[in-house]
């Protein structure tokens, strides 16, 4: 299921390729996915669940954040995490500002 | 990981002079685009400098114009020189090297001899004498290095790291300039300071690298050694008689070059293309094309040798046209086309879709489309149509 805003201002915090799954509609590319991120104390990402294993973040990469569509009843805010796993793959993930939860970003 | 560093004191010095006797007893600086890049020891304020500050500063030394092709050659010359006793070698700054020795303690009588038979491999390939530190770390090996004088080595025991580094200079961090102003202005001088702190406060203080600048103090170094990896390469140069300014000349030699280089590549593909000018043996122009795709063509590489060439404005007459190809690929990588697209077979392609669709009552087979390319979100930038839609 989507997340839904804690704040109540309607709809779901963040959408998913689940949203328009259906067939004969319009099916998102590089929809996030919902990711297991473990953090320090510091609230960074220090270890991703990939393929029902923990790997530890060898290095970050970058952070960056996104603020979007503040004016509406549907905003976006997450900070986003390029990080280089232990087994030398890099993966972006972003915790969703509005709807707390984790999720990896793909890029086609 | 036992780790050995071998390092060149002021290396492009040493190349410098080991390239022409007469500088051997004169203070020489090596400048770049109006910035010094080394300086030999009896002048070493002038590493600091602007050429023009070293040269009201230093009235007497000697200058001379950084020749990095030459500082390369002889960094490869290292580079393969310490390959001959450990095979996982890391290059480091100019006249720097690392290797794993985790190992090899066993084919010397103690480390002292391995480090030896280090300096001497060097010594022999570059004709130049080279430090050598042994650690455990990069770090500790690269402090012991440069601490050590030219053609002697300092072996730190393992486990003794953070005793060796206690009393060593914060300014051996590899940390910006800005970072050692800081522990400066902390009063943290040495590396024994830094460690004697609580981790914690050392990263509320730098921040991330807070963590890493008290492990490195405190002697732990988990950086792993990261070797270099061969790459082949294919390399032509051609020198004329006399040296020459017209680009017409630089074209044809450049496409003789090409030409023999294709013909080496062999049905092969290159992805890059290294274009060099030099005057006695200096590079005074060079430019690294990266191909859209990896390509054997050689139409393709002289259309950009001629682009490049003919606008040129050269400071100076050269002698010597050199072109190397690099990221060489077995096979052509030129992706043909799923299908052509010709009528008949669009017909065919949009019946297939049509019955995939009534055989399973849904679509098949989408397109992509863009909705919004520009959006921040990589999730808003495009979406699958229905091929048929």
């Amino acid at each position: 299921m989507p997340e839904r805003s804690p704040r109540g201002r309607g709809g779901p915090a963040l959408r998913t390729s689940s949203d328009t799954k259906r067939p004969g509609k319009l099916r998102r590319l590089n929809a996030p996915r919902k990711a297991d991120v473990r953090t320090d104390a510091d609230g960074l990402p220090c270890a991703v669940r990939r393929g029902g294993q923990w790997l530890a973040v060898d290095e970050l990469l970058d952070r960056y954040r996104t603020d979007d569509r503040w004016w509406t009843a549907e905003p976006v805010a997450r900070a986003y995490y390029d990080l280089l796993l232990e087994d030398g793959r890099a993966v972006t993930v972003f915790r969703d500002e509005i709807g707390a939860g984790w999720y990896e970003q793909r890029y086609g | 990981m036992r780790t050995a560093c071998i390092a060149i004191p002021s290396f492009a010095v040493a190349v410098e002079r080991r390239a022409d006797a007469r500088l051997a007893e004169q203070p020489l600086i090596v400048y770049e685009r109006g910035a010094v890049i080394d300086a030999s020891t009896d002048v070493a304020s002038a590493r600091v400098l602007t050429v023009r500050q070293a040269k009201a500063a230093c009235p007497h030394a000697v200058f001379v114009e950084a020749n990095h092709a030459l500082y390369r050659d002889v960094g490869e010359a290292l580079l393969d020189a310490v390959e001959g006793i450990s095979p996982l070698v890391e290059p480091a700054e100019a006249g720097t090297a690392y290797a794993d020795v985790l190992g090899l303690q066993g084919h010397f009588d103690d480390e002292f001899a391995l480090a030896a038979a280090l300096v001497e491999a060097v010594r022999a390939a570059t004709g130049l004498l080279a430090g050598a530190g042994i650690a455990d770390g990069k770090f500790a090996a690269s402090v012991a290095a440069t601490i050590t004088p030219p053609g002697d080595a300092g072996i730190v025991p393992a486990g003794r790291e953070r005793e060796f580094l206690h009393d060593k200079d914060t300014a051996l961090l590899p940390f910006n300039a800005n970072t050692t102003q800081r522990l400066h202005l902390l009063a943290l001088q040495t590396l024994g300071k830094i460690a004697a702190l609580p981790k914690t406060a050392v990263e509320a203080q730098f921040g991330r690298s807070g963590a890493r600048l008290w492990e490195l103090a405190s002697g732990i170094d988990r950086e792993p050694l990261r070797p270099r990896t061969l790459q082949e390469a294919l390399h032509e140069r051609l020198s004329f008689e006399t040296p020459v300014v017209a680009s017409e000349a630089m074209i044809m030699a450049g496409r003789q070059l090409i030409g023999r280089l294709v013909r080496r590549l062999k049905g092969r593909t290159a992805r890059r293309m290294h274009l060099q000018l030099l005057a006695d043996e200096r590079i005074v122009w060079e430019k690294l094309e990266t191909f859209r795709e990896p390509t054997g063509d050689e139409r393709q590489m002289l259309l950009i040798l001629k682009t490049r060439l003919s606008l040129l404005e050269l400071p100076q007459s050269i002698d010597t046209v050199a072109v190397t190809f690099t990221g060489l690929g077995r096979e052509m990588a030129k992706q043909a086309k799923l299908f052509t697209d010709t009528q008949q077979n669009l017909n065919q392609i949009a019946e297939a879709i049509r019955q995939l669709r009534a055989r399973y009552n849904r679509p098949m087979i989408y397109r992509v489309a863009e909705v919004d390319p520009s959006s921040r979100h990589p999730e808003e930038r495009s979406v699958l149509v229905p091929y048929d839609a």
